[in-house]
């Protein structure tokens, strides 16, 4: 055996694939090789650091050196002044915008010191292609905790009491699923782990997936011991190719070191875990239509009840728990409930993880307790805002959530107290936005995700998602007139009221708790011709300002299609006629002399 | 695997291997790197530590770190920092005294005092 004296770590989740890590890590390797390092440096690949704005990102311990945008040609860089002479090379080190010096080491950084991790303990910190790594970090040890010390009543007790609630979405409580799923009566059950991740711009399963696959493996096979199964299907996206490939190495490596399989421990229980992949419908993430799915049918929800955890995969009792959910349910088996309980709030315990995106400074992953306010979330880890604008709304829960406005920044983030305010905590998407970012035309997104993923089982949210974005097109296009508000009210009650399944039930609530928070918007579009966010680009009317221009003539070199014209030092003049509204010459212009 | 015990013999093995990752480690050797300290040698000593703990068995509790400390005309150092005692530099260090000093202060506690850097 070997022993490094220095392990360099690489994140290899999809974020950093993309800008490149896998160069990084094929020239850490071969300069390794050069400098006769080989023997004494271990190159580990590791899931997602979560920083996603910053990569590739490396690591290097024992320092804890965290290295930021980590382009091949750093890497003699690296080898050579921090590997062979211990210097740190400081020009790759990560600095925060607040501190002069670089920050250096990982535990030191503001992003990952206010943070909690939980279900991501390991992503990050471990190779997720080898078993090993995980059961060097306390791997299957709440399995083999619940086998030789556990009855599975005690398993679904601990559970119950840990109030651990869904992480998918719906957040109801775990530990009351696997009860009725253990109760039923029913010859086989099944354990389906929900992998179908499909809220824009939300990867926090992604990233457990593809940073620590057995995690999930490991919580299924307990859920299986609870409840009575001894099969699993994890039913994860084919656009996922990183995570369905790791969860491929994880799977096969369980079975061969017997974490799955016949007889796991000698104990009398077998669990094995079969992938189905899914195709990328946001509507299979709803658990009636992913078991549909998973069948082999056309992926489309059914009335419940009967409930899965009665009636569920092939017509027997069936759980249905998302990888989230389960990352958490190690930890809780092998801490205890106490622990668990002791962090969140009241009726919300433990942890959520958000994907921070939008107008803010450090998009990536955060994992925080449950009670956190969206201030601290935004500003203490998220870095605030870029080029210091100013925060309008956040959008939680994705294209079945709502916005939360300024005034909510500091209430504490839990399931209630975000359904409360009109929004809700779905799958733990977060968008920021700010003064440029108009609000109708944020619903009319999210519309247009829902409305083109609704299934059309149901009329109400097939039909009438369709009319909704149509009004929304036309208030953003120029064309709203007075009742359309009250139209999409209307037709918003109906689709709420009257669709089957969570999909068509929530579609509408972009557009419910913009009108909400943001009627004025709506208002400004409708009556006044005019979107006060300068975002829609049909209320735009572009006007240089006489008083403010001085005549440099830079828009006019700017503009694609000669529509401004004008003598050099006097004002000149913009044609509204030849205007195609694109915005460069406002981009170009030094004196603010253009309105729209 | 079969039983609860070599489950844990497993993850005893296994975290050996990463407990740099997790700075739980016993004893710290800190070798002077820097442009002075590699070409006085010091690639040799952190070479040699390594085949030490490996002989001894001590991954999991040894960590070797470079780092760029200098002083000139005492290259190769080495420093050896214990939880809950004095750090101790050694001055001029060769492979061989290397050995001497893992086997008398990192395996028996007793620090060579003849080699010490002088402060």
């Amino acid at each position: 055996m070997a022993f490094y004296r220095s392990h360099v770590l690489v994140c290899g989740g999809t974020g950093c694939t993309s800008s490149g890590c896998q160069k990084v890590q094929e020239a850490l390797a071969t300069s390794l090789k050069r400098e006769g390092l080989d023997k004494e440096v271990a190159v580990v690949q590791t899931g997602c650091f979560g920083f996603c704005r910053l990569g590739p990102i490396v690591i290097v311990y024992p320092e804890g050196a965290f290295y930021t945008q980590v382009k091949p040609e750093d890497v003699p860089d690296i080898v050579t002044e921090h590997l062979i002479k211990g210097k740190l090379v400081e020009r790759l080190l990560f600095k925060e915008e607040m501190h002069e010096k670089p920050v250096s080491l990982y535990g030191d950084i503001d992003f990952y010191k206010k943070q909690h991790r939980i279900a991501l303990r390991n992503c990050g910190a471990i190779n997720p292609e080898k078993i090993g790594e995980y059961f060097a970090v306390d791997g299957y040890q709440a399995l083999a905790k619940v086998l030789h010390t556990m009855t599975p009543q005690e398993v679904i007790d601990t559970i119950k009491a840990s109030g651990l609630r869904g992480r998918g979405g719906g957040g109801f409580l775990t530990g009351a699923k696997w009860e009725f799923a253990a109760r039923a009566v029913g010859d086989k059950k099944y354990v389906v782990c929900n992998a179908d991740e499909g809220d824009p711009g939300a990867f926090m399963d992604r990233s457990v997936l593809e940073g620590d696959p057995h995690t999930v493996l490991e919580a299924m096979a307990i859920a299986g011991y609870a409840i009575g199964a001894s099969q699993g299907y994890i039913y994860v996206r084919a656009e996922y190719p990183i995570a369905v490939e790791r969860l491929r190495t994880a799977i096969a490596q369980a079975r061969e070191e017997g974490m799955l399989g016949e007889n796991i421990f000698n104990k009398g229980f077998s669990f094995d875990i079969e992938l189905r992949l899914g195709s990328g419908a946001f509507v299979c993430g709803e658990e009636t239509a992913l078991l549909a799915s998973v069948e082999g049918k056309r992926g489309m929800p059914r009335p419940r009840p009967p409930f899965p955890a009665v009636k569920g995969l092939l017509g027997c009792p069936t759980i249905i728990n998302n990888v989230e959910t389960l990352a958490n349910i190690p930890p809780i088996i092998l801490k205890g409930v106490e622990w668990f309980t002791s962090i969140g709030t009241e009726r919300s315990k433990g942890t959520k993880v958000f994907a921070l995106a939008g107008k803010i400074n450090n998009t990536g992953l955060v994992e925080v307790p449950m009670g956190t306010t969206l201030r601290e979330i935004i500003y203490d880890i998220g870095g605030g805002l870029p080029g210091g604008k100013t925060f309008k709304a956040a959008q939680t829960g994705g294209p079945s959530g709502g916005c939360i406005p300024v005034q909510y920044l500091d209430i504490p983030i839990d399931y209630d107290s975000l359904a409360e305010i009109g929004s809700m905590m779905g799958s733990g998407g977060l968008i920021v936005m700010d003064e440029t970012s108009c609000m109708v035309d944020i619903a009319k997104f999210f519309l247009e995700f829902t409305q083109d993923e609704s299934c059309g089982k149901c009329t109400p949210c097939r039909e009438g998602t369709r009319q909704m974005l149509e009004i929304l097109k036309r208030i953003t296009g120029g064309q709203g007139k007075p009742g359309d508000i009250e139209l999409l009210e209307d037709l918003a009650e109906t689709i709420k009221a009257a669709s089957l399944c969570g999909l068509g039930q929530t579609a509408p609530n972009p557009v419910l708790s913009t009108l909400r928070y943001f009627r004025e918007e709506y208002e400004a579009h409708i009556n006044e011709k005019r979107c006060p966010a300068g975002v829609c680009q049909a209320l735009l009317n572009y006007r240089i300002e006489p008083e403010k221009c001085k005549g440099c003539g830079l828009c006019a070199k700017e503009c694609p299609v000669g529509a401004i014209t004008g003598e050099r030092k006097s004002p000149f003049v913009l044609d509204a006629g030849k205007c195609i509204k694109c915005g460069a010459c406002v981009a170009k212009c030094p004196f603010k002399a253009i309105s729209r | 695997m079969k039983s609860w015990e070599e489950l844990n013999q497993r993850r005893d093995e296994e975290r050996s291997k990463i407990s740099l990752r997790r700075s739980e480690a016993a004893v710290k050797i800190i070798v002077g790197g820097g442009t002075r300290g590699i070409a006085a040698g010091a690639r040799a000593i952190t070479s040699t530590t390594l085949d030490e703990i490996l002989r001894h068995h001590l991954e999991g509790k040894a960590v070797v770190q470079l780092a760029a400390v200098e002083q000139e005309g005492c290259e190769p150092l080495v420093r050896i920092e214990q939880p809950g005692k004095e750090p101790v530099v050694y001055q001029n260090v060769t492979p061989e005294r290397m050995q001497r000093i893992f086997q008398q202060h990192v395996l028996n506690g007793e620090v060579v005092k003849e080699w010490v850097m002088a402060s």
